[in-house]
């Protein structure tokens, strides 16, 4: 059972289609397992559907159909070539939308980068380098407590497999985390299953070097 | 700006109808020019047979109307033609994953053209639901009695919008017309990203309830 959820504004910017590549990617990963917030976006869409309905006509070029329709002839029907994804048994219990960013391997993580302590992460590319959100997976080993942290600006995670527990209560699979610049917390990970998650934060990156990630995820 | 110019008369005259709607429930605030189920009947006719006469029917019945949200958007008419013709082609070719259990016409078509929209103008592909995905947790129990489809009339929703408190109801507009993010709100409001936030909560938990409310009335 689900029990933190995602903020209903962050749900209906994405109903809009306003929300970033990589805050899109949380929310369409979470609403998959999450169907009190699919349900929302569902409600969203549909004032969408209504602005829409409700908008004022304007007359459509006449050449318009006629083209439609002759593409419409010529098409071939060739679906989503485009949609591969991928059906390595590592990547059951992950949410497809999310499974085609990450890389192939025997296992999930073996094809990430390794941190500090055991840690290891993959930044998602979602080729949206102007954007001033990133999307990072990130594997924590059983029973990993981290650095008391604070944030810079808001961060959430989504757990994907194990969880973990911090001062505000124990995340479990499908939960997400709301971090702010007003949370300061020691995050500890389950000490059996460790923690796989998704976090999508805002920000540019400031340290470099082989533990640059890491510290910049922890801000530390 | 133009949001403020009309904003006063707009607000008032929602009030007035929303007085009038109160008053009288048989008051029929909204009535949509093409029947949902006109346009159901349709693109079932395109899902099952490829029928290119009830694709016509439907691309002049929904045409001018996408095309006046798009340039409300912001799309200048040419841009709009294009995305017009994206999204009614992949109504052509997506017609059979339109499921009117789930969602009414305009809220399927309000989806394509907004990731039509994304796909063409940030040159982007969205990260998205995937509705076929087999870890897909199934739809609680209340939401089986949402015949979306079947509601032929229910508060104006741009009415419901002016409704909210000013503050509340230009983020809304910010969001749905304008495409704005909370950052982008934040900067040009001049307005802290927390008040921004909060201030959308509020206005889309008002919007939830009203929408929710006009199903199951
Ligand atoms: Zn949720």
């Amino acid at each position: 059972m689900i029990k933190h959820h995602l903020h209903p504004e962050i749900l209906l910017s994405y109903a809009a289609g306003n929300t970033s590549s990589s805050e899109s990617l949380i929310v369409a990963s979470h609403i998959t397992v999450c169907s009190k917030c699919r349900r929302e976006v569902e409600t969203f869409e549909k004032l969408g559907g209504k602005l829409l309905e409700e908008s004022d006509s304007v007359d459509v070029n006449a050449s318009s159909l006629d083209s439609i329709m002759s593409k419409i002839s010529d098409h071939v029907s060739v679906d989503n070539a485009s949609d591969v994804v991928s059906t390595n048994a590592v990547f059951k219990n992950i949410p497809s939308v999310l499974r085609k960013y990450l890389p192939d391997g025997s296992n999930l993580t073996e094809n990430w980068s390794k941190g500090i302590g055991g840690i290891k992460y993959f930044d998602i590319d979602l080729g949206n380098s102007n954007q001033n959100t990133r999307a990072r997976m990130l594997s924590i080993p059983p029973g990993k407590k981290l650095p008391h942290h604070g944030h810079e600006s808001q961060e959430l995670t989504l757990v994907i497999q194990g969880g973990f527990s911090d001062e505000n209560g124990s995340y479990d699979v499908g939960d997400v985390a709301i971090e702010d610049e007003k949370n300061i917390h020691t995050p500890i990970s389950d000490s059996k299953e460790g923690c796989i998650c998704l976090v999508v934060y805002e920000g540019n990156l400031k340290f470099k070097g082989p533990l640059g990630p890491i510290l910049n995820f922890l801000k530390i | 700006m133009f949001l403020e110019n009309t904003f006063e008369t707009a607000n008032l005259s929602a009030k007035m109808s929303y007085i009038n709607y109160k008053q009288d429930k048989t008051y029929k605030v909204l009535k949509p020019a093409v029947k949902d189920e006109e346009l159901t009947n349709l693109i079932g006719l395109v899902a099952t047979k490829k029928d290119k006469t009830a694709f016509s029917n439907l691309f002049k019945l929904v045409g001018p109307r996408i095309k006046g949200y798009l340039m409300k958007l912001g799309s200048n008419d040419i841009v709009a033609e294009d995305l017009l013709q994206e999204v009614m082609l992949t109504v052509w070719r997506k017609s059979e994953t339109f499921d009117r259990s789930k969602a009414a016409v305009s809220t399927w078509l309000f989806t394509i053209a907004r990731n039509k929209r994304i796909d063409m103008l940030r040159k982007e592909i969205r990260p998205q639901l995937d509705p076929m995905d087999p870890m897909l947790t199934p739809n609680e129990e209340e939401s089986a009695d949402d015949a979306y489809g079947s509601k032929q009339e229910s508060l104006k929703i741009t009415d419901a919008i002016n409704l909210l408190p000013d503050e509340q109801s230009i983020l809304i507009k910010m969001t749905y017309y304008e495409d704005k993010s909370h950052s982008m709100i934040a900067e040009e409001l001049k307005m802290p990203l927390g008040t921004v936030k909060s201030r959308i909560r509020l206005a889309s938990t008002r919007l939830k309830k009203l929408l929710e409310g006009n199903i199951h009335d």
